[in-house]
């Protein structure tokens, strides 16, 4: 080190280490994006951030979270047009944690939340730079911790967690398709289960006769009464699933499939478990598989068992009721300010940044519920070599 | 509850939980009974009224920005007649959620289950709707302005799925009872519009108080086009010659329904959304009665409120001895205590608060 | 502690809750109960019911092979007491919501069932979908001897066997829901599917009639596995059955009520001696039926609008020419006036039942319930006039046009 006016110079040791290279995203798979994730240090994503975004409005400030840990947290946000009150209000909540440790991103979103009711998240967490970077210029606060390849997004509604960064990459037809049935998934995911009981419970008539009969011709020889039996396909498949987090990975694919089609049709065939069932169990899972946000996805396959108990307990009544009590809890909800249903409930208008996606070209306005200073992002006309031609052709 | 503000929508929605509580039971029967083949005549002749009553009621709660129907009462007769008129009005909600719930409660016993208590059916509704109440405004607000417009569209649906089975001559004969009992005894048909009782208790939580004329026009009109289309598909299936009381006629109506082979019997699906609907109104009517309560008499705390108030619904509900007292007290007393409550006593008052305002504004013009 | 205290008091709540709602559970589990796919009902010489329940059991999934339905019958006051019964007998309580069938002999439908309809549309199982049958035969062997040929689960056949009301006209799609209304009502009159058993199971060697015009359950012709038939309508009044109408008349029945998409129709060719044509008619409108209740003998007016296409051909036929198919039409058209003016003075003069629902148009000229009900409308239609007017047009044949 040479420092001007001393005669002088320092030869001092500095120790760097290794990390791990920028490499494709795990739990977000894209098609036709990029295929980018955040890595742990978080110099590394903050220059993954800025290049991406690529504009000087980008501020990146560095808060320490944590007395011994003194953990860095990157709050960043575009300070042309995001919302000052947010931005305040997220730096106020980092600033007055009063822990000796923060380890990683999933531990900031429980310390920041707004309200715990029924582990619903209210903050998105991100291993994609590219979603990150679309958010940020959508007026939200990305929190990026270091030590974890995850940056929070606040704040983050109910649409959010069933929409996938590739949703902006393909056409409006498809994408919308796409989000219908994720929509479908996540009600199979909670519901199917609790209805399976509930109808075979209470409400056969709603079956038609064939199928009923098919379903009493395959539990003939079952021992246990459906919700035992229920209660036993699914928590052997959240068993599997966990198991399979863990299995070594050359043979961990191979357990996890084997381990459930050969469980599954053993079970069949020793007769303890109706072959309908496994199917229901099935589609339950794959529909879990469907929803983008890890954590959602949980916290749904966690409420599954909660209908089930409902709809064994008191049939249809049961599940209204449940849903009922969670839909006042989803609907009393805040992120950070932005209630929690928006733009369902309250009604506003979301000037095209509702659930299904228009085109392109007609998304003009950053939505309306994160109160941007510049709320405009796309001229009317934008694409101006279709409509404008140059005079004189 | 007064600190956050409900919007437009939310405000039309909230007015509609009572319609939809009450046509699942045995409004549109009890209309039927009464007017024959001219109810849908009927329905539209006070479907007018009602809207130029809701209209009065609009300019009468005009002049008072902000203050809601047990304000307007402590300004004409001090703080004891605003304990009266909130106690009456306290005591208005809860007996109607009580009787509406166990009449829904012993209907889903007669249907589904039969070996439970009713006791249980009713607390299975009063336990979630008390966790519910502890929750803020907003969610309430929020939840019907979600599950009502389901009830709606699934209204239409019934319609157009039965409409193979209608007969539409069964509008004729077109006075049905006759001239007189269409027009001057089918007026206590308003008992239907009960949610103008809600008109009171708005102005202090709109977020646009302008708005008010339009929240009231378009729930009256909604509430209408609801009471037409259920009444309507009852009249084209059943005929009303020989009345048999049923228990849930919309759900009878509902059993009919058959989409080809495969899709019969559709009632659980229809059963679902009335329930639902049937825990936003119940959350909707304690909320409005906790709220009542707490003007009265200036608690602090409204949360152990909501859990007693959940249990003098509860006991209330459990009173009638049998499903016969608890039917005939729908089918006579309510109306009565919707037209007294809702429309005299209401009306009434801003009446008397206007003429009140007017003298004192004369008084001062003098001096 | 106060979290502890608060968990576990929630937790007994759910035990409550669970064990009240158990008993329900336990008498309306899928796995507990016994589905009835039909019900015949007989009455028996010491004023008793005998009630047949037939069920159907579950396909299994290893043997596959077609479930046999069994029929189990008891005798007792009421139907009540035979579910009770029944209840008891089986284990299983029984269940109702996939009855698609309900059974009347017709010796006791002349005795009047309302009783048991009023009954079975208590049941809060019972779909109002549900078809309703008078056999002429006992109930019991009529449930007996149905055995579907192409269809492996009985429960399948009951399911589609009345949508040849559509097709064919031949019976009409009567539910128990529409009986009842029927019942209840002051415009019309219920009715009823007729059935019987066909000829192989009847044990004829000859059969009765071989008129297409007069076919009837419990007297065709026809034989094969399935030894229970449907042909025809059951007239009631009130609640008493009061006579029969054959499959022609049942699809005049199905053309007033609009209930019917095509018939066929066999009429003498103008152009060629002894030769008859099929000819297949689709109504194109809903039928118009004008009322006149100005005296107590009401004046019908009814206008039918058919499209006809030739199903029979020939070697020697030619109808593409306007004139063929302009008498054609003509030749339709009075057969179908005289066929169902007959019917329609059947109904009226004979059977006195108005099971056409033409007083449901009558209604147009009362004000009120109370001058309908003055004028007695079900008394009166034994003194209706008919004026029945059919206008078809006949296209062509259906493939071939000219021979």
């Amino acid at each position: 080190m040479f420092i001007d006016t001393l005669d002088q110079a320092f030869d001092i040791e500095v120790k760097g280490f290794k990390q791990r290279s920028i490499d494709t995203p795990n739990n977000e798979v894209v098609i036709k994006g990029p295929n980018e994730a955040f890595v742990e240090n978080i110099r590394t994503n903050t220059s993954i951030l800025r290049r991406i975004v690529n504009n000087e409005n980008l501020i990146i400030e560095n808060i320490e979270v944590g007395k011994i840990t003194k953990t860095k947290c990157a709050v960043c946000y575009i300070q042309d047009f995001t919302n000052q009150d947010l931005i305040n209000e997220v730096k106020y909540r980092l600033n007055n944690l009063d822990i000796d440790s923060l380890f990683s991103a999933g531990e900031l979103e429980q310390f920041i939340c707004d309200s715990n009711i029924f582990g619903i998240p209210q903050t998105m967490a991100t291993e994609r730079p590219d979603k990150a970077a679309k958010y940020l210029l959508k007026g939200r606060v990305i929190v990026i911790v270091n030590g974890t390849p995850y940056g929070i997004i606040m704040p983050s509604i109910l649409i959010d967690f069933l929409s996938s960064s590739e949703d902006t990459n393909l056409k409006p037809n498809f994408s919308n398709f796409l989000r219908i049935l994720r929509v479908i998934s996540s009600f199979l995911t909670l519901l199917l289960p609790g209805l399976y009981i509930a109808v075979t419970s209470f409400h056969q008539e709603i079956l038609p006769t064939s199928l009923m009969f098919s379903i009493l011709g395959s539990r003939e020889n079952v021992p246990f009464p459906i919700i035992v039996e229920i209660l036993l396909m699914e928590f052997s498949f959240e068993l599997i699933r966990e198991a399979g987090l863990r299995v070594p990975s050359p043979i961990g694919p191979t357990i996890g499939i084997v381990g459930a089609l050969v469980l599954g049709q053993a079970a069949v065939s020793a007769g303890i478990v109706s072959p309908i069932l496994i199917i229901i169990v099935a589609i339950t899972g794959i529909a879990s598989f469907a929803i983008p946000d890890f954590t959602f996805g949980f916290h749904l396959r966690y409420f599954r068992f909660a209908f089930i108990l409902l709809g064994f307990m008191a049939g249809f009544l049961g599940i209204s009721i449940g849903l009922f009590i969670y839909i006042s809890a989803l609907c009393s909800i805040h992120s950070f300010g932005v209630p929690f249903t928006t733009p369902f409930a309250p009604v506003t208008d979301s000037k095209g940044n509702g659930y299904l996606l228009s085109p392109i070209w007609k998304r003009e306005y950053r939505p309306p519920y994160m109160s941007t200073e510049k709320p405009k992002e796309q001229d009317s006309i934008s694409m101006k070599w279709k409509f404008f031609k140059p005079f004189g052709k | 509850m007064s600190k956050s503000k409900i919007g437009t929508v939310e405000a039309i929605m909230i007015i509609l939980t009572i319609i939809v509580a009450h046509t699942i039971l045995s409004l549109p029967k009890n209309i039927l009974t009464s007017m024959k083949s001219a109810s849908i005549l009927n329905l539209i002749y006070v479907s007018i009224i009602v809207v130029a009553l809701g209209y009065l009621i609009y300019r009468l709660l005009k002049n008072f920005p902000g203050l809601d129907i047990v304000d307007i009462s402590e300004l004409i007769g001090g703080k004891v007649f605003k304990n009266i008129i909130g106690t009456i009005f306290m005591v208005y909600f809860v007996i109607s959620a009580s009787m509406l719930l166990r009449n829904f409660s012993e209907s889903l016993k007669v249907i589904y289950y039969p070996m439970t208590d009713i006791f249980f059916i009713v607390a299975f509704f009063i336990i979630p709707v008390c966790y519910a109440n502890r929750l803020d405004f907003n969610a309430t607000s929020k939840t019907n302005l979600i599950v009502v417009p389901v009830v709606l569209v699934a209204i239409v649906v019934l319609f157009a799925t039965n409409m193979k089975q209608f007969s539409l001559q069964k509008m004729f004969p077109i006075f049905g009872e006759g001239v007189v009992n269409t027009f001057f005894l089918g007026l206590s048909n308003i008992s239907a519009f009960g949610g103008i009782v809600y008109l009171y208790f708005l102005p202090p939580l709109l977020k646009e108080p302008e708005k008010m004329k339009k929240i009231t026009l378009i729930s009256i009109g909604i509430t209408a086009l609801y009471l037409i289309l259920s009444v309507a598909t009852l009249l084209f299936i059943f005929s009303f010659f020989i009345t048999t009381d049923e228990i849930t006629p919309l759900y009878n109506a509902t059993r009919y329904i058959e989409l080809g082979d495969f899709f019969q019997r559709l009632e659980s699906v229809f059963l679902i959304i009335w329930i639902l609907a049937f825990a936003c109104y119940l959350s909707t009517i304690s909320r409005f009665s906790v709220s009542v309560f707490k003007k009265i008499t200036n608690v602090d705390n409204s949360k152990p409120l909501i859990d007693i108030f959940g249990l003098l619904i509860l006991g209330l509900s459990l009173v009638p001895k049998n499903y016969a007292i608890s039917q005939s007290f729908e089918n006579t007393i309510y109306p009565h205590l919707v037209i007294a409550v809702a429309f005299f006593l209401g009306i009434g008052l801003l009446v008397i608060a206007n003429l009140k305002r007017r003298k004192e504004s004369r008084h001062e013009k003098i001096y | 502690m106060k979290k502890y205290i608060k968990n576990i008091f929630i937790f007994i709540v759910i035990l409550v809750f669970i064990l009240a709602f158990s008993h329900s559970y336990s008498s309306l589990n899928i796995d507990n109960l016994a589905y009835v796919v039909a019900l015949g009902i007989d009455s028996t010489d010491d004023n008793n019911l005998q009630v047949t329940f037939q069920f159907s059991t579950p396909v299994s999934i290893e043997s596959g092979e077609k479930p046999n339905p069994i029929n189990n019958t008891v005798i007792s006051p009421s139907i009540s007491n035979a579910i009770n019964i029944m209840n008891s007998y089986l284990g299983n309580p029984i269940s109702f919501s996939h009855c698609k069938v309900i059974v009347f002999s017709e010796q006791l439908a002349k005795q009047g069932i309302s009783d048991e309809v009023y009954t079975l549309i208590n049941d809060t199982q019972i779909t109002p979908s549900s078809n309703i049958v008078i056999s002429k035969c006992d109930a019991k062997n009529y449930l007996e001897q149905t055995s579907p040929e192409l269809k492996n689960l009985i429960s399948k056949y009951y399911e589609t066997f009345a949508s040849s009301s559509r097709n064919t006209g031949y019976i009409p799609d009567a539910t128990i829901g529409d009986f009842f209304n029927d019942l209840t009502s002051r415009t019309r009159e219920p009715y009823a599917i007729l059935g019987g058993l066909n000829a192989e199971s009847r044990n004829e060697e000859n059969s009765t009639t071989t008129n297409q015009d007069s076919l009837k359950a419990n007297t065709t012709s026809i034989s094969g596995k399935n030894g229970s038939e449907n042909f025809g309508v059951a007239v009631f009044r009130e609640d008493t059955l009061v006579g029969e109408l054959d499959a022609f008349e049942s699809v005049a029945l199905q053309n007033i009520r609009n209930n019917i998409d095509r018939f066929l129709i066999s009429v003498q060719d103008p152009e060629i001696e002894n030769n008859v044509l099929d000819i297949y008619m689709t109504p194109s409108n809903n039928t118009r039926i004008k009322v006149d209740t100005s005296t107590k003998s009401p004046y019908v007016e009814i206008n039918y609008n058919f499209t006809g296409r030739i199903y029979s051909m020939t070697q020697n036929s030619k109808y593409l020419s306007p004139e063929v198919l302009d008498s054609i039409s003509k030749t339709c058209n009075s057969y179908l006036e005289t066929q169902f003016s007959n019917y329609l003075y059947r109904t009226s003069r004979e059977l006195n039942s108005d099971i056409n629902s033409i007083g449901n148009y009558a209604l147009k000229n009362f004000f009120t319930t109370k001058e309908f009900e003055n004028y007695s409308w079900l008394e009166n239609y034994k003194n209706a006039f008919f004026k029945v007017k059919v206008n078809s047009s006949i296209k062509s044949g259906m493939l071939i046009t000219e021979t």
